[in-house]
């Protein structure tokens, strides 16, 4: 497992989809690369196609035209199995909380490295790895439901990282934790970009994308209206148009001292 | 919801199914034959040992047909519905549902009244005749066509919408029960013609004959080997369809697979022993309580589960009522009811879900 090729790229170009035969476009022309070791944000107001463009990228839809590619192929070329060695995707939640252990589910990772239907000491040493990366060591013999917001999260990371794929694609992680675990979740998945993976993050915490994020690009009605680096991105220019009004921009300096911009959700009175 | 020693649990039903089988091969109208000459006639049947005399021998295979054909019948029963119940993620789904067993019995039924009103010295129980061939073979065209149409209906994109495919069974089936009751209708001057109908309505697991073992039998083993291409994607599908297919899981490839067997079991089920409810609701049931959720335990030990209950339902009735005991539907129908009102009050929380 250790010589297995930890980066790829992920690229999507002119991307396009519509649900149903002549619906709108839910995603129109979108185009995006994440390199190894990179981490890019996505963020945009609510019904921009964030999750849809999500759910292509992960194969679960089929886009209408643009192409996708994994590590220099075709999403398209992958079957099911391949494609979940070099693409997983961390979902905001489950449909469905299953009765099972952590350690079960965890398990269900290593689903697409498995030979035959029974799993050796291999894949249970990508479990416990994939766990104690997370920081949920403990939580291998605790059930599902019994977790609370924030370790539900990390196993959700973990089962990811248990598929040992390259590229990460990470569906809005911070949603209903608190502020502690909001950062540790983004410094695990920035960590995970270090380690030379590709990690696409849909977001709506603009601050932890600023501190954490190589790129942003700024999601509006299916398209991009904005791509850059934090400081190009979180812009009154950029946001007011598509949030409305009501932020306060301004700076911050982040680990490494350089200055990063911030963005408040804060009603001022009118000058 | 722990697992718990799924081969232990494997060992005492295999034990059990041979005590129920040696028991009930050794008991019979004809009391005087017991289980060393049905032992017997199964070594001369196989040319190990001399044919016994005339009615001996063609008793003691007619009670050894009837074991096999209702451990084939379990078997395929408690295995379909231990497919549907992993598919739709849902503990009350069962063969029935999806109309399969209903279409099944249309097919017969039609049958049936066809070569009644074409000949008429037809009787379902009369092995010269071609009708009882006939009659299962149009069982599993009706089980197929209704698999067909239900899984037509409830496809879009290649993909199947379980809800739809709930709705669609609920639809069929009553179409269906309307058929029959009309079929039924017509039939009910005809006394023979009635009990033939009856036959398939109530399930039948006496006066079989070899070629239904062999049809069980022979689809049941096409059947197991799907078990292993499915069993571990299930387990996966516990989070939802979307998220097994994040993992890796061809999952419309398995929903066919898993669907088509289970429909391919229920129709060899009601194909060769008519109607008979409730296994497959039942023996995954019970297993889950015993073992656990996984798939890769209940459907392998559905197969010995299955036959367990219908062969343990079957002694114990002729053990109370004697010989000329209740249909095998019926019986099941008696504890499966019941047992099924349990099952809805301990689950409503998850009914309400549906």
């Amino acid at each position: 497992m250790g010589s297995r090729n930890l980066s790829a790229e992920l690229v999507f170009d002119q991307l396009q989809f519509r649900y149903g035969e002549d619906g709108p476009l839910v995603v129109d022309g979108i185009s995006e690369a994440v390199a190894p070791g990179e981490l890019v944000s996505i963020i945009g107001p609510n019904g921009a196609g964030k999750s849809t463009l999500l759910r292509l990228l992960d194969g679960l839809e089929v886009p209408a035209a643009g192409s996708i590619d994994i590590g220099g192929r075709p999403l398209a070329s992958f079957d099911h199995r391949a494609r979940a060695r070099t693409l997983a995707f961390v979902p905001q939640f489950l449909d469905r909380v299953p009765q099972m252990h952590v350690a079960d589910f965890v398990l269900g990772g290593r689903y697409a490295h498995r030979s035959s239907w029974s799993h050796g000491p291999a894949d249970r040493d990508a479990v416990e790895k994939a766990l104690r990366s997370c920081d949920a060591t403990g939580l291998g013999a605790r059930l599902l439901a019994s977790l609370s917001g924030g370790q539900r999260q990390r196993v959700l990371v973990a089962r990811a990282l248990a598929q040992e794929a390259p590229i990460l694609l990470v569906d809005e992680p911070t949603n209903s934790l608190d502020p502690g675990h909001q950062l540790a979740i983004f410094e695990l998945l920035a960590n995970l970009a270090a380690e030379g993976r590709s990690v696409l993050v849909v977001t709506h915490d603009l601050n932890l994308a600023s501190q954490f994020s190589h790129r942003i690009a700024v999601m509006d009605s299916g398209r991009f209206v904005a791509s850059g680096t934090p400081a190009e991105v979180l812009t009154p220019e950029v946001l007011t148009p598509v949030y409305g009004t009501g932020l306060v921009f301004g700076q911050q300096p982040d680990l490494a001292g350089h200055p990063r911009p911030f963005v408040l959700s804060w009603r001022s009175p009118a000058p | 919801m722990t697992q718990r020693h799924p081969i232990r649990l494997g060992v005492i039903l295999a034990a059990l199914l041979i005590a129920i089988a040696l028991v009930s091969l050794g008991l019979g109208p004809a009391a005087s034959i017991g289980l060393g000459d049905v032992l017997h006639a199964a070594a001369a049947k196989c040319g190990l040992a001399e044919t016994m005399p005339g009615s001996v021998q063609v008793i003691a295979e007619l009670r050894l047909y009837r074991l096999f054909v209702s451990i084939g019948v379990g078997a395929a029963l408690a295995l379909s519905g231990a497919l549907l119940q992993g598919v739709f993620r849902n503990q009350l789904a069962s063969p029935s549902i999806i109309g399969v067993t209903s279409g099944a019995s249309l097919g017969a039924s039609l049958m049936i009244l066809a070569i009644s009103s074409s000949s008429s010295f037809f009787l379902v129980g009369n092995a010269a005749s071609m009708g009882p061939l006939l009659v299962t073979l149009a069982a599993f065209i009706g089980a197929a066509v209704s698999t067909v149409i239900v899984t037509a209906f409830a496809t879009t994109g290649g993909r199947i919408s379980v809800p739809t495919l709930l709705l669609v069974g609920i639809a069929l089936n009553a179409i269906v029960g309307g058929a029959i009751a009309a079929i039924q209708r017509f039939a009910v001057e005809e006394a023979d013609l009635m009990r033939a109908l009856m036959t398939w309505t109530f399930g039948r697991l006496d006066d079989r004959a070899g070629y239904q073992v062999v049809t069980i039998w022979v689809g049941l083993a096409a059947a197991v080997m799907v078990i292993p291409r499915v069993a571990t994607e299930l387990d996966l599908f516990a989070a939802g369809e979307d998220d097994a297919h994040t993992l890796g899981v061809d999952t419309s490839r398995v929903k066919w697979l898993s669907l088509g067997c289970a429909a391919l079991c229920a129709a060899l089920a009601v194909s060769v022993a008519g109607q008979i409810g409730f296994i497959g609701l039942i023996a995954p049931h019970v297993l889950r309580r015993l073992v656990g959720t996984s798939n890769r335990h209940v459907l392998w030990l559905s197969l010995l589960a299955g036959p367990v209950l219908l062969c343990g339902a079957e002694l114990g009735q002729r053990l109370v009522f004697g010989h000329s005991p209740l249909p095998p539907g019926v019986i099941m129908s008696l504890i499966g009811g019941p047992f099924f009102l349990m099952l809805l009050m301990r689950n409503r929380s998850s009914v309400e879900g549906w």
